[in-house]
Order: C-alpha cells, then structure tokens, then sequence
C-alpha cells in the first residue's frame, strides 16, 4: 500500500545500478545497435551504453521501469509474428528486417506497443549521448567551456561575488547589497508594460 | 565531490537508529517555499527542523552530465507523467535545494493581473502594494537582476534577433543569479553557485540560525492527536531505496512544501481532508511544447546563459515564448528518429537551438494517491488549450524562421520537418489532434488553493489549512489560478509573507 511505501529509487547513490538479466540484457544489447547510430558498435561503446541503461533504471517509476523490461521482451518475441522475421525473435534478425520490424512497430498505433517502445527508445538513445566519445564526436565538450566562463567570473567579479556570499549570512540582512548584483538600477516587474 | 557537509545538516549515513526529535515548527520540503519558510522563522528564532526526501548534493559535486543529474537531483529521474490526452511529462527536484536547485533561474513577480484574480477568489492581502515588500525581500536574498552581458550565447542572440524581425515584445529575463558564468548548467546544477538556489540561500542562512535539516528522509505521514497536529513520522532512505531508520519530528506546527504533487500526497494519506473537496484538485502545469530550429551558422547552444530573454508579445493570450538549450541526451531523447537518421540529426546538435512557448492553462487536473504507486498525476488538456499550444508552436516555428533558421521540426507525432513558413501555414491550417502534441512542464501548481472562504479553498490566504490548526501549505499548491509566468518567486514571496503571519502568532501556535 502506497501509505508507507518507501520509493525504491529515493536515497540513490549515483553509481547504484539494477543488473538486467541475461536474456533482458542481449535484448537490449541488440535494440541498442538498431536504434542508436552505427556507430554504437564500434569499440566498447555499447557496453558503456547499456552500464548507462542499467544505472538509469532504479530511479525510474515503478511502472515504468516495469514496462521498460516487459516492453523489451514484448517488442523481441512479437517480432515471430512479422512476416519478414519468417518467425524469429528480434534478437536473432538480420539488421534490414530488425530496423523493418521496429519501424512496423514504432508506426503502430494500435495496442501501445508503439508508443511504449517509443519511450523505451528515448531512454536508450537517452544514454548513448550522455557516453562521453558520443559527446566529443558531436561537438559538445561543456567541460572545458564551463571551467573557462567560472574562471572568467572569479576574475571579473570576484569581489563582489565574495562580498554577497557574506552578506547573504549577515545578521539582519535580507541578503547581498545591491552592489554586488548585475545592473541594479533596473527595477524588476512582470515586463508586461515594457517594450 | 568533497565538500564539507554543513553543520545541521544530517544524511542517512550519519543515522544508524531510530530518531526522535522535538522542535516548534516542522518543514516538510527544502525547495522555494520549505526553504525560505525554514530561514524566515529561523532568523526569528522559530526552532526548526527540515525533513527532506532527497540528498545533499554540493555546488562542487554538479557536472554536465544529465544523465547524473536526474539520477541524483530529480523525483523520478525527472520522468513523471500526467496522465490524460495528451499525456504531459513533467520533472520535479528532489534534493536539498528542491527544484530551485534544477530551475532555468528565472525571476519574475506574480503579475497584477494575477493577484487581481486571487483577490477576486477569497484571497486577503494579495494586492501589488501588499505584495511589494515581499518581492523585494526576495529578489535581495537571491540577487535578482539581468544577466551580465557577456554571458548570453548566440541562441539568445538569434531568439532576440527573430522576435526584433518580427517587431515582437522581447524583454531580458530576470534572474536569480550573482553574476552568473553562463555555464548553461542550470538543470544539472549550477557548478559555480552563481544561480541563488536555495541550496546556496535560505538553505544555509537558516542553517546558521540553528535550522536542523535532515536529507534523504521521506516523510510518511503528518501525525495528530485529537485533532491537533503533532509532528511527524518518517523513514531514512538507504542507497538502493532501502528503508532506514524512523524519524520522528514532535512539534507544534507543522508546513507542507513538497510541491504541487507531493504536498495533496502528504496531506491526503495523512487522513486530512478538505471542506472544499479540493485538495490535491485544481492542478495546473503550464503546458510547454519545443520545437527544435537547425540553423547553416554554428549555435553551439551551450554557449552562453540557460534563458536570456522571453517574448512577452502574446502574453495576454496566455502564451510565452523563449529558446532552452538542451542536452544532446535530451534532445535526442524526444527526437522521432532513430539509428543512421538519428545520428544525422544529432550530428548537426551545434547547428540547433531548442525555442518553445508555455501556455497559461484552464484545464485542471487532479493529484491522487494509488495503493502500490504512490501520487498519480492526471491532467486533462482543454481544447482551446490545445488551440493555444498549437498557435505558440506556431508562433516559435515562424520566429525561428525569421531568426534565419532553414528547417524545423515540430512536437507532434508524425509531423513532417518544415523548411518555410508558408508549408508550416499550410501544415498547421489543418487540425492538429491533441493526442499527437508532444507536452512537458516543470511547473505544477494549484492543488491546495487558497481563500478565505474554506469552500473554495484548502488553505487560507496565509496557507493555515482549513480545519487543522497548526498545519501550513507553503509552495505552488497554493497557487488559487496559474500565473503565466515562472513561478519561483511567486512561492517564494507568499511564503515570506506567510511566515510573518506565522510569527506574528507565535504565541498561538507556542513557537
């Protein structure tokens, strides 16, 4: 019962992660290679996706995390009743009649599968750009462009961010002085009377 | 990561028995108005203690990585949904700091209008001038003002250059921020601290006036006794989800201030019930939709501030416009495509800015909680809502064009890509069915209205709850209508106001 139910992904320690079984695991191994870009396959970039995967599940829902696991079963045994599987699972299919069958099912509107499969593909492609060599060969690096604009700020302004952050602790204070803060002289308001 | 932890502050690992505690004023909740709540009696020297279901995660320990960030600052890996036609996902924060840890940092004060309108609805000492000392007081705690000008990226340089095209109202954003870097981190955590959360505000400042603040402890339930409420009782968090130690908070008052979802949870498992029948009833999430513009001129989005400015042209349709930089994960987490396409798409990333429009509902929905699931959103969009996020959608799409953008893809299922206005006109000339409209929110407000009158409100206009003494609401459930805009400020300046009504009662209440 939800009174005291104590959300399993509450108190997470980043790093904590829910192993898919084997079977699981090789379903969504396969669904990974077809639905991310070629080049998931190269070095070990598919396993580092799937540890993604495997540490994004325990925060999910319940529901969800439920229906992501039912939902990959679902999607690989549906595949023996496409005609071009001639009665295969998903993880056995050629690459051709794979991206086929989920494009049959992605296209679906009927029975939710579509849909449900449309989100469990949003979460697996989710991980493959959070994978570091995805982000570099996109072009995406905020790592050395934030250290640069905090160092920036410490330069420019320094002393008035100091001055601030012992304003904010200031006996009686409501917080920094105006001083401190970018162009004060704008009175803030709602902006519907400006333009 | 290694930060010292606060003094007053205690997490799960620091607690290997069961805890009892006894204190003048309970807070449930650590965001906007559990935060500012807790400062505001603590500098009037209220004995508090704040219980927190989420960790203390410090500005040091915050990183690009979203994927790290939902797993450890966000409910739910910042995948919630209403449930309805069309279903809207929705992210709330979950760690100490609240959602004003993950915000964009916008700043704004409730419009006239709006208070007008709680006024009209039972509301007592709503007005601008009841207001103003409220707002001010705020925006000095949380350095409100406008970006410094060399943080603001080129994607908010083409926003600004398409609504200048289009002679549209354009005004630069007000933020919570001291001298922001521009880190464009803001949903991952502001690794600078430069964003005034309350991580880095109220958080601290009631820590120095002797606030104890418990992380990672889900509140079960509010307790009473005979009517009158006395605390409340809940359970550590172990890693993995494991249930902890009990904590036991004896005190004489009690505040709400999970948010719109969790605060109705709370109350209603709690066993309290309305007068009005509407708690956990009146839910509005202003409905966002994005679309994403794909320019032949290098964007890298990432440049640059989180939200520079908001087009206010359409405001009194109820409609805002603006561009968010997102994440590639995020991006490609909603794109239609997948495989070789998807890594085409994703491969032009630098080349694209993410604008879309948020609309002021009069649809409502419900929080309610389900044995085995917990609180369950359900929300129903309106049809002339759907109009109205169709027509904002419509409006983003034609300002992307102006701004030079050379396709657009659309938020809703099966839409093809547009690459002029006139094939998005014809496109949108026809009915958009509201099952295929791609919706999200971050705000969620409403579902413990206020008013004086206790059969139209839940909570009074200072968020007493009608019908139990010593029980306080104070975040966005208390929000009577949505307000069209960011709501952060807004929570917060009610609850500096509510907090000073509270203690001006103190003898009542013997806190």
């Amino acid at each position: 019962m939800g009174l005291h139910r104590v959300s399993c992904h509450a108190g997470l320690v980043d790093g904590d992660r829910t192993r898919l079984g084997p079977g699981t695991r090789r379903i969504a191994a396969r669904f990974a290679e077809v639905v991310c870009p070629p080049e998931v396959r190269a070095g070990n970039l598919r396993d580092e996706l799937l540890g993604e995967f495997e540490s994004m599940l325990p925060v999910l829902p319940a529901g969800v995390r439920w229906s992501v696991r039912s939902g990959l079963v679902a999607f690989d045994q549906g595949a023996r009743l496409y005609p071009r599987a001639r009665g295969r699972r998903f993880v056995r299919l050629a690459d051709d009649a794979a991206q086929a069958y989920l494009r049959a099912v992605l296209t679906c509107k009927r029975g939710g599968l579509g849909a449900a499969l449309q989100r469990i593909k949003g979460l697996v492609v989710f991980c493959y750009y959070e994978l570091p060599e995805v982000k570099e060969q996109i072009g995406y690096r905020p790592d050395a462009y934030i250290a640069a604009v905090s160092q920036r700020r410490l330069a420019s302004y320094g002393p008035q961010i100091l001055a601030g952050e012992v304003a904010l602790l200031a006996p009686g204070a409501a917080g920094p002085p105006d001083g401190t803060r970018p162009d004060t002289g704008t009175r803030p308001d709602t902006g519907r009377d400006r333009r | 990561m290694s930060a010292a932890i606060p003094a007053g502050l205690t997490q799960q690992s620091e607690v290997s028995a069961d805890l009892r505690v006894e204190c003048g004023v309970v807070i449930v909740g650590s965001g906007a108005g559990g935060a500012t709540m807790a400062a505001e009696l603590a500098d009037a020297g209220v004995d508090v203690v704040v219980v927190e279901e989420g960790g203390y995660h410090p500005t040091e320990s915050f990183t690009a990585e979203a994927g790290r960030a939902l797993r450890t600052l966000y409910r739910d890996g910042g995948i919630g949904l209403a449930l309805g036609n069309p279903p809207v996902l929705f992210s709330e924060g979950r760690c100490v700091g609240g959602s004003t840890v993950v915000n964009g940092g916008m700043s704004w004060r409730t419009p006239g209008r709006v208070l007008r309108r709680w006024a009209e609805e039972g509301v007592a000492a709503i007005s601008e001038r009841d207001m103003e000392p409220h707002f001010a007081k705020v925006e000095s705690r949380i350095s409100v003002a406008h970006q410094d000008p060399e943080t603001i990226g080129k994607d908010m340089r083409l926003l600004k250059a398409g609504a200048t095209a289009k002679n549209w109202k354009i005004i630069p954003n007000l933020r919570n921020q001291l001298h922001c870097a521009g880190t464009n981190n803001c949903t991952n955590g502001c690794p600078t601290g430069a964003k005034r959360s309350m991580l880095v505000t109220n958080v601290p400042r009631a820590l120095s006036r002797g606030a104890r603040v418990f992380a990672d402890c889900r509140v079960e339930r509010i307790t009473r006794s005979k009517g009158t409420i006395t605390g409340i009782e809940g359970r550590f968090v172990r890693p993995g989800g494991r249930r902890g130690p009990r904590l036991t908070v004896r005190a004489r008052v009690v505040v709400a201030a999970g948010g719109a979802v969790q605060t109705p949870a709370l109350l209603a498992r709690s066993g309290l019930r309305s007068g009005s029948g509407l708690l956990g009833r009146n839910l509005t999430l202003h409905p966002n939709a994005k679309v994403i513009a794909f320019f032949d001129e290098e964007v890298t989005g990432w440049h640059g501030v989180h939200q520079a400015y908001q087009v206010r042209e359409f405001i009194d349709d109820g409609i805002l416009l603006t561009a968010v930089n997102l994440s590639p994960s995020l991006v490609a987490l909603g794109l239609p495509s997948h495989g070789r396409e998807l890594g085409q798409v994703m491969g032009e990333y630098n080349h694209m800015v993410t604008a879309g429009c948020l609309v002021e509902d009069r649809g409502s929905g419900r929080v309610r909680n389900i044995p085995g699931l917990g609180p369950q959103v359900f929300y129903q969009l309106t049809d002339q809502d759907a109009e109205r996020v169709v027509r904002g959608i419509a409006l983003t799409a034609e300002l992307m064009f102006a701004a030079g953008a050379r396709r657009i893809l659309l938020p809703f299922d099966g839409a093809p890509e547009v690459r002029d206005p006139a094939r998005l006109a014809d496109l949108l000339a026809r009915p958009v069915p509201k099952k295929s409209i791609e919706l999200f929110t971050v705000h969620l407000m409403g579902t413990a209205r206020m008013s004086e009158d206790p059969r139209r409100g839940v909570v009074d206009s200072f968020g007493a709850f009608h019908g139990a003494p010593g029980l306080f609401v104070a975040d966005a459930s208390l929000f009577p209508t949505p307000i069209g805009i960011n709501p952060m400020e807004t929570i917060m300046a009610l609850v500096v106001r509510n907090a000073e009504n509270l203690i001006e009662q103190r003898g009542r209440y013997r806190i």
